[in-house]
């Protein structure tokens, strides 16, 4: 079942511009009003159950369509439904259907412990005392946060806070969760957890995952389909394994010398020198230029090799490269 | 119901999480009788210059009518604005503008919350002190006491909507402290808060009577032997104004939704 349909999906900005040749009075009265395609005519629809990821670089969109979906924003023309209802329109029985969380934003009371927070939105949900409190203990038990529920939010880690911060927006069950950046400024044990439970969620709770974020490990661990949005237009729609598939043009071999490398040899064409060091060497392979297989032959002929690695490119590097030709 | 339950939960959330810093009740509590102190002595001087009375107000009603006023100043549903700007400013409205409330409501709850403690807390320790050092103004207690609550419930209603007006307009310019220093001082001038009521000139206290910046304070003037006359006349100036400053928030609000800008998105 669709639960996300989106079409045609367009948002303008319009912003003053001033004649940098003309003066201060010219300007003050014949401002030129210039418009800006913040999201341009996109169309997507996403099935109840998905974790998708919504990418693309600073300034692409990724936000705009996100406040559109949740009804924070106007779009100036097209068609939304989330859960079959339009944001706008339906914005407040929309609420109950999902949940949001912003990366770089609160909603908790900084003051007051995390139950304050789950029993002020939880009443805001329509739930009643019993309700808040079963649903309370369910969230503290799936997101593992006994040790710190009685602690004053302010006094939490950043990791801490952004498993609060889930664990509220979950607190009126609700069918979609929209995350803007939740991993952002978090370290790499802290970021694990968080994509841990967001699996967790979406498997146990069978909640539809819609997510931004610039960190490829979040997309490539949580996401089952990536969408990219670059300028304002989707450039790609497409499950995560096929654009790895896909956009896998180079391989990066990673050899280790028997003693040391004392010469690094002249490679043949499509294969480059990433790294050169006496301990190890890292070639890159073009694949289009030239197979795996040919540039092996060819190292294994120059050099004194005692262990080989090959690694697929990073989905970083394939979304960076993707940006790049966009 | 279930509206007026989830307003008292709100209030009462954000009150205990004001209630944990300390250092807010200890200030405002400062604050009050830093004022009182100043003005009780200064208008005790020019009260016994002019024989006990001016304008046919005594001190102990002047006094009485600037209490209340420092009092609701204490609520301070003045720095509403100030809350919506900067929520506008670091994006922070957006957490709270996918809610099933309105943001608005969310708002006036928390503002409400924010100075409720410190409000009853200095009102009721005030209201002793006052009626032991200055002593109790000759009052009618049966039209002063619901006429009392009723001008003060909706002045507050009519100055959290003055209010929410200008901090919205933070959506759409980027400073709105100028627009609020503008405001505010009507409101504190026509309130009485640098010269009692009792003492404005006739105009002045026309405009106080009838402009919305005046209809805000009203409780302050319910101490003054000529509300007994006029308290039908105030209460239907407070009426009105909420409901020309309701359209105009409803109009202002439903704009700046169509409009809103979030930190470049």
């Amino acid at each position: 079942m669709k639960i996300i349909e989106v079409k045609k999906l367009l948002k303008e900005y319009k912003y003053k511009v001033k004649d940098e040749k003309k003066g201060f009075f010219y300007n003050l009265f014949n401002e030129k009003e210039k418009v800006l395609k913040a999201v341009n005519n996109i169309s997507f629809d996403i099935e109840e159950g998905e974790t998708v990821a919504f990418i693309g670089p600073n300034g692409a969109g990724k936000s705009t369509t996100i406040k559109m979906l949740t009804g924070i924003l106007y779009p100036t023309k097209g068609e939304i439904k989330i859960c079959g209802l339009t944001p706008i329109k339906d914005r407040n029985e929309l609420a109950y259907n999902i949940g949001t969380v912003f990366g770089q934003r609160s909603q908790l009371l900084p003051n007051l412990p995390l139950t304050e927070s789950m029993e002020m939105f939880g009443t805001m949900y329509d739930m009643d005392k019993n309700q808040i409190k079963k649903r309370t203990k369910e969230l503290v038990a799936l997101f593992e946060l006994e040790e710190f529920i009685n602690q004053p939010v302010r006094k939490l880690s950043l990791g801490q806070r952004m498993r609060a911060e889930i664990a509220v927006s979950l607190i009126h069950s609700p069918k979609i969760i929209f995350l803007d950046e939740p991993t952002i400024g978090l370290d790499v044990v802290s970021k694990k957890n968080l994509r841990d439970l967001l699996i967790k969620i979406n498997k146990e709770e069978k909640v539809t995952i819609f997510l931004t974020s610039h960190d490829t490990e979040d997309i490539q661990s949580i996401c089952d389909r990536c969408i990219i949005i670059n300028h304002g237009k989707i450039i790609i729609d497409t499950s995560t394994k096929q654009l790895m598939k896909d956009y896998v043009k180079n391989k990066n071999i990673i050899i280790t010398p028997n003693t040391v490398f004392e010469e690094f040899p002249e490679l043949i064409n499509g294969v480059k020198y990433e790294k050169k060091s006496k301990n190890q060497i890292i070639v890159n392979v073009d694949t289009e230029v030239v197979s795996t297989q040919k540039a092996l032959q060819d190292l294994i002929k120059k050099l004194d090799i005692d262990d080989i690695n090959i690694e697929n490119e990073s989905l970083e590097n394939i979304i960076r490269g993707i940006y790049e030709e966009n | 119901m279930k509206k007026i339950k989830f307003a008292i939960t709100v209030i009462k959330i954000f009150m205990k999480n004001q209630i944990q810093d300390k250092t807010n009740l200890i200030l405002d509590v400062f604050n009050m009788v830093s004022r009182c102190l100043i003005v009780f002595l200064l208008y005790a001087y020019i009260f016994k210059l002019n024989n006990g009375t001016i304008n046919g107000v005594d001190y102990k009603t002047t006094m009485w009518s600037m209490f209340i006023y420092f009092g609701l100043m204490i609520l301070n549903i003045r720095r509403l604005d100030n809350i919506i700007m900067t929520e506008v400013k670091s994006g922070n409205v957006e957490m709270f503008m996918n809610k099933p409330t309105s943001y608005l409501l969310i708002s006036f709850y928390k503002v409400l919350g924010q100075g409720l403690f410190s409000f009853l807390f200095i009102s009721l320790l005030g209201s002793i002190i006052m009626a032991l050092f200055v002593g109790i103004p000759n009052l009618n207690l049966s039209i002063f006491i619901p006429t009392f609550i009723i001008t003060l419930f909706l002045g507050q209603i009519l100055g959290l909507m003055i209010y929410a007006i200008i901090g919205l307009m933070a959506f759409f310019i980027q400073d709105i402290r100028p627009i609020h220093w503008i405001v505010d001082k009507f409101v504190m001038i026509l309130g009485g808060s640098y010269l009692p009521i009792s003492m404005f000139p006739p105009f002045m206290k026309a405009i106080a009577f009838l402009s919305p910046f005046g209809a805000i304070n009203f409780a302050s003037s319910t101490v003054y032997e000529t509300w007994n006359n006029e308290f039908i006349i105030r209460i239907a100036i407070q009426i009105i104004w909420i409901i020309i400053f309701y359209i105009l928030l409803k109009f202002v609000y439903n704009k700046t939704k169509e409009k809103a800008m979030i930190n470049g998105g």
